[in-house]
């Protein structure tokens, strides 16, 4: 066992101060941020050119308002704090409406090719009317550009309000009135009621995005991450040293399981460093914005408890590959279905957020490779699982990490002084069964 | 006692048998060495010496035990090539294969052998930095560092300068003066002859020759003659001759069976000036080639 032992340090400590480690412990939240940044930047970095709309109003009422509120937001809106333009500024014309519908939208349209206008939108007679008409109750929007919605989203809010307005008056119906009659209703999604320490009824919470979403899916990403690159560094250290011819001597001072052993403590070491590390970054982050309390103590507990068994049944799986192959590329085909069976969770996060007790979420987390990341990520969606779930999965998840050690002990003894043409993975299965 | 104790051993891989029905005995206290061509097996002998490969039929005992896997506190193994952690520093990839060998504290023991392979300086050198004699010599003290009682060498000397050579040379000889066993596979035949005890060799996967070297040479007799002469080419066209090889500065033949030295050199001293007639027993290298020419010329 103190061979194990003295695997176990070299392992960890060779991984915790190799650089690829450190890069991604810094990388990881630097990405983070970039991709807000980035995102930040993209959205101020949209097209300010001016789209000239011409309008065909057909009503021969509605253009003095769309030009006025046009204006008015040229003149208000599309700038930020630093006077920088970060919308662009809508220039509407009025076109005479010809009898002739489709020849004008012909003449337009050409106009719109020739770069004369960006759009132009033809409004029907009837629109402002209470009484529908199906044949001229239409707006339409003509472009060459479909994906740029921003003047549909904006025309269609101006329009409407000041259409409905109109069809209220012709109707005889006093605005005010109907407008209280016909508000939306907004429906707050809140935690329950509590009462605190001093015997008071607590207000109930709006249940927090950044509890309903951010943690569970942050933890699950967490968990996945720190297997995705612990996993793989061990599955190369273990090439490395059958390449290097370290494995020979390795094999000829300690037993082959109790080194691939060791190397699955140091690893899993490793991704607990890693989960450790990023989660009393997040807490202190947490902290200062005040919402330290959203994570539960508990919650982390378990966290950690099921990244360790993750990272043992993934770990031995990879450190078999390792030893199996003789050089890194070889490895690749085998790690593919190990990464399947690695993203699996990720690819039903969002189904499982939403039904965290629907029949989905259940049975996947009893599926010991996705147990880890599916228990955790149910657990931290309110209101939580039943307790059993969780203790349940453990024996569960037990049972298939000591197969996949055993499996990969055998794997591990044939396959770690092999070299030259890389087995497949019936040869693997093989091993397994013969030992 | 025997160190090693090998009775009928095969052992093949697919269709090829690297070994066949091979025993060995090398005693305690004995410098063994292995001799033979690229490929005939003496890298699978030793692995299985080492439990790494399990032969096939036969009894391997080591140390009189039949033990069931490699891993021992008493061996140690320096395999082909290589074998040390590029990143890390040579002070703690050697501490790291002492503690591997239940050698808990290595300290001095690490500090001495350094010492003595002139590598002090390099201690807190990542591997990755020394040369490659450099690193031939710390792979050397990683299999030593932990005072074990069998060190098994696979090809120690191959890639080295004649100084590191020689270092290794004496390091090897001072292990068998500690009460060491040392078998080591080399393809160097003079340190071979100079240093082992006994030698085998290991032909196709059978053994050819075991013994000591003067056994071995006494069963091929004095029938090499080393001279000197000022016209090599005479010699091509002599009566009696085996095997003539011109090495330059001076010549080797091969006297056929019941071939007369006498009567030779003085056929030779009647076409050209002599200034070295030596009657001696053949070299291991000369053996060695006899064994394997034709083989070795092929590849």
């Amino acid at each position: 066992m103190n061979k194990v032992l003295v695997v176990f340090k070299r392992e960890y400590l060779a991984q915790v101060r190799s650089k690829s480690f450190l890069i991604t412990l810094v990388m990881m939240p630097l990405l983070m941020a970039g991709s807000i940044i980035v995102q930040k930047l993209v959205g101020e970095g949209v097209d300010t050119k001016e789209r000239r709309i011409a309008v065909v109003d057909r009503t021969g009422v509605l253009f003095d308002a769309i030009k006025q509120s046009a204006d008015e937001r040229n003149a208000t809106a599309i700038t930020n704090k630093e006077g920088r333009h970060i919308r662009p500024p809508f220039i509407v014309t009025s076109v005479a409406p010809k009898v002739d519908i489709a020849a004008q939208q012909l003449e337009l349209s050409q106009r719109v090719r020739n770069k004369d206008i960006s759009a132009f939108v033809d409004i029907g007679t009837n629109v402002t009317r209470s009484e529908p008409d199906a044949d001229a109750d239409f707006v339409r929007y003509y472009s060459d550009s479909p994906t740029d919605r921003e003047f549909i989203r904006w025309l269609n809010v101006v329009l409407s309000q000041r259409v409905i307005a109109m069809r209220f008056d012709e109707a005889k119906l006093p605005a005010g009135v109907v407008q209280g009659a016909i508000r939306p209703i907004d429906i707050a999604n809140l935690g329950l009621v509590s009462v605190d320490a001093e015997g008071k009824v607590k207000e109930a919470e709006e249940a927090d995005r950044l509890t309903a979403f951010i943690v569970p899916y942050g933890f699950s990403m967490l968990m996945f991450m720190s297997v995705l690159v612990s996993g793989p560094q061990m599955m190369q250290n273990i090439v490395e040293e059958k390449m290097q011819r370290i494995a020979e001597v390795l094999v000829g001072s300690i037993p082959p399981f109790q080194l691939m052993l060791g190397k699955l403590l140091g690893v899993t070491a490793v991704s607990l460093t890693l989960i450790s590390l990023y989660l009393a970054g997040g807490y202190f982050v947490a902290q200062k914005m005040g919402k330290a309390d959203l994570v539960p103590m508990s919650q982390v507990v378990w966290m950690l408890l099921y990244g360790a068994i993750a990272m043992i049944m993934f770990g031995s799986i990879f450190g078999a590959i390792g030893a199996a192959v003789s050089e890194i590329k070889d490895a690749q085909s085998l790690v593919m279905p190990v990464t399947i069976l690695l993203v699996l969770p990720i690819f039903v996060i969002v189904p499982v957020i939403q039904a965290p007790n629907g029949p989905l979420a259940f049975w996947m987390s009893f599926f010991p490779p996705a147990t880890p990341m599916m228990m955790v990520t149910r657990m931290a969606v309110p209101p939580g699982i039943p307790m059993w779930q969780p203790i349940a999965g453990i024996p569960l998840m037990l049972l298939f990490a000591t197969f996949c050690v055993f499996a990969a002990g055998r794997v591990f003894r044939v396959g770690l002084l092999m070299q030259g043409k890389p087995p497949k993975i019936g040869d693997i299965a093989k091993w397994v069964l013969r030992g | 006692m025997n160190a090693v104790e090998m009775s009928g051993v095969t052992k093949s891989f697919g269709a090829v048998t690297a070994v066949r029905d091979l025993s060995l005995v090398v005693p305690s206290g004995s410098v063994y060495g292995f001799i033979g061509p690229n490929g005939s097996g003496k890298t699978t002998t030793i692995r299985m010496i080492m439990r790494i490969f399990y032969p096939d039929s036969g009894d391997i005992r080591v140390f009189g035990e039949t033990h069931s896997q490699a891993a021992t506190d008493r061996i140690g193994y320096l395999p082909e090539e290589r074998g040390l952690y590029k990143k890390m520093k040579v002070q703690d990839v050697l501490t790291f294969y002492a503690k591997l060998k239940g050698f808990n504290q290595p300290g001095a023991e690490i500090d001495a052998w350094l010492a003595r392979l002139g590598l002090s300086d390099w201690a807190n050198k990542r591997v990755e930095t020394l040369s490659k004699g450099m690193a031939q010599k710390i792979q050397f003290v990683a299999a030593v560092v932990s005072r074990p009682e069998l060190v098994i060498l696979d090809e120690p000397f191959s890639g080295l300068d004649p100084v590191n050579l020689d270092v290794l040379r004496d390091a090897i000889v001072s292990l068998k003066r500690d009460g060491s066993t040392v078998i080591f596979s080399t393809h160097d035949m003079s340190a071979a002859e100079k240093m082992c005890d006994q030698i085998f060799m290991i032909y196709r996967g059978e053994k050819v020759l075991d013994g000591t070297l003067a056994s071995i040479q006494d069963t091929y007799g004095a029938d090499t003659i080393r001279l000197r002469l000022e016209d090599a080419g005479c010699l091509s066209s002599l009566q009696g001759v085996d095997h003539v090889k011109d090495f330059g500065a001076y010549q080797e033949i091969r006297l056929g069976d019941g071939v007369d030295a006498q009567r030779i050199l003085s056929t030779i001293a009647a076409r050209t000036r002599v200034s070295l007639f030596e009657v001696a027993r053949p070299s291991l290298h000369d053996i060695f080639v006899r064994i394997a020419g034709t083989e070795a010329q092929a590849s």
